[in-house]
């Protein structure tokens, strides 16, 4: 038989063949959708609205895609008013395709790390203003990115070197299976000889369909050799993996800023913008410490039409305790410049971050907050944070 | 489910050693195997390495197969990718294939086919 007729007659009996058995994950029916891949952005619009847990935000790798709901509760007993959603473009749009673990892990240069933490968020929160006054509705925009972001420290490297061992135990699994079923199945040796003996006389014009039909045949067997060693391995890698903390430490670097808009009565066209801003937060952190500081500016349209600049400086000292327990406290005063007629504030609050299972977080905080805020200066609320996301140590940003 | 990549490289001069590249992407953890027909030429945890197939003469009508196991291990996405990069036959070839996961922690098999013609 020629070669172009033992191609022919394979083209003619490949369809069969592949079309049955389907493998198991084309048998399998799609996975249901998991929510969970999603994280709490640590969004800058919070800030400028006025709505964050922490007025020093914590440094942190925004996740691809986050949302979260957070809401000062009321006796516990009204729906969420503070939603932030978030995204890092570069992970989300294929930036991190040829970035490698150990590149990662590093602190990289200033671009690298600008474009691997940039994260892009809008807030909205809505405030009862009461007294006859129509409810206020802001909405926001903000961009963070690191400069430093610190590294993943090297004690992680024992439960690292266990997965990689596993790693390539699987590997080894995977590449035994697959060769022993490729060399046992006939219909890819016999594809794969017609194409050999096209390949001798033109190599140039090995027909598509022919290669197709061979790719699609190795696709089935890498799905049967997959299928027939990795689930039970896979499940001791899912336990390996959650075991490596992956929170970076020494120096860090934050920049962020934003712009919100408000809306009386919720009327559109009743629109203006609100208050606009950007900070440096900067410090260290180690495991169960992180001292960090802040510097921001403020341009705030305050009612009446005038403009109020404003200067932020404080700090932020945070104790990890039993990685379901953070504390920490805080410090800003807040001078203000120009004609404004407003005195320089401060704001003083001391928080308990207490992760209540799988990205949701109860937030107690309690002290003092900048005059001049639309719900009086009190501190004293526990807020209640969902987050669509990660559980995994290290995943999610800190607020 | 796997991710399978079948490539036909065709080689270029028979003097010509001939280098097969693999990334694994998206800064998650892998584990791969590489062998030509039978032979074992790499097993390593790298996340990027390179491995010499040999001569064009000695690998003509041989095929090689790149195993690699993918870890979720990234807290900034659940994407995870593997590209190959071959150098030394008629041109270059790179090929980047890609996988979004539903969980962290999940793992996937990629696996390469290498026709080398």
């Amino acid at each position: 038989m020629t070669p172009r007729l033992a191609y022919l007659a394979l083209l003619v009996a490949a369809p069969l063949a592949l079309a049955l058995p389907p493998t198991a994950s084309q048998a399998q029916t799609p996975p249901p959708v998991d929510f969970d891949l999603m994280q709490a952005p640590p969004s800058p619009a919070y800030v400028l609205l006025g709505i964050e847990p922490a007025s020093v935000e914590r440094p942190g790798d925004p996740t691809d895609l986050g949302v979260s709901i957070m809401n000062a509760t009321d006796k516990l007993s009204v729906l969420p008013q503070n939603y932030a959603v978030g995204f890092a473009p570069f992970w989300l749009f294929g930036g991190g395709r040829k970035v490698t673990f150990d590149q990662w892990r590093r602190n990289g240069s200033l671009i690298t790390n600008l474009l691997q933490t940039a994260d892009l968020s809008a807030a909205a929160a809505s405030v009862e203003l009461g007294g006859g006054q129509s409810d206020l509705t802001s909405l926001g925009v903000g961009l963070r990115f690191s400069l430093w972001r610190g590294h993943v420290p090297d004690d992680e490297a024992e439960p690292l070197a266990e997965l990689e061992k596993e790693l390539l135990t699987a590997a080894r699994s995977a590449d035994e299976r697959l060769r022993a079923l490729a060399a046992a199945d006939t219909l890819l040796i016999a594809l794969e000889a017609a194409m050999r003996q096209v390949a001798r006389v033109a190599p140039d014009s090995i027909p598509m369909d022919l290669i197709d039909a061979i790719a699609l045949r190795n696709q089935q067997l890498a799905d049967q050799a997959e299928q027939s060693t990795l689930p039970g391995r896979y499940a001791r890698l899912k336990q390996l993996a959650a075991a490596v903390d992956l929170t970076r430490v020494g120096f860090k670097l934050d920049v962020a800023g934003g712009i919100t808009g408000d809306f009386p009565g919720r009327e559109f066209q009743a629109g203006r913008i609100g208050r606009g801003g950007a900070w440096i937060t900067a410090g260290h952190e180690s495991r169960r410490w992180s001292t960090l500081v802040v510097a921001r500016w403020l341009a705030t349209n305050v009612q009446g039409g005038d403009n109020a600049t404003s200067y932020d400086a404080g700090g932020r000292l945070i104790y990890d305790g039993t990685g379901r327990l953070d504390l920490s406290a805080e410090f800003l005063g807040r001078w203000y410049v120009g004609d404004a007629a407003l005195e320089d504030t401060w704001r003083a609050s001391v928080m308990a971050d207490v992760d209540v299972g799988f990205n949701k977080t109860l937030s107690f905080s309690f002290g003092r907050d900048f005059e001049g805020g639309l719900s009086g200066n009190l501190v004293a609320a526990v807020q209640f944070i969902l987050g669509f996301g990660s559980s995994r140590a290290g995943g999610v940003a800190g607020s | 489910m796997s991710v399978s990549q079948t490539i036909l490289y065709r080689l270029g001069a028979p003097d010509h050693h001939v280098f097969l590249k693999v990334i694994v992407g998206e800064a998650q953890t892998g584990a791969s195997v590489v062998r030509l027909g039978s032979a074992l030429l790499e097993e390593t945890n790298d996340s990027e390495f390179t491995v010499e197939l040999g001569l064009g003469s000695e690998v003509a009508g041989k095929k090689c197969f790149c195993t690699t196991v993918v870890t979720d291990i990234n807290p900034q996405t659940n994407g995870t990718a593997v590209t190959w990069e071959l150098h030394g036959g008629f041109t270059d070839y790179t090929k980047t294939c890609t996988l979004t996961l539903d969980q962290d922690g999940d793992s996937i098999l990629y696996s390469a086919v290498i026709y080398l013609v």
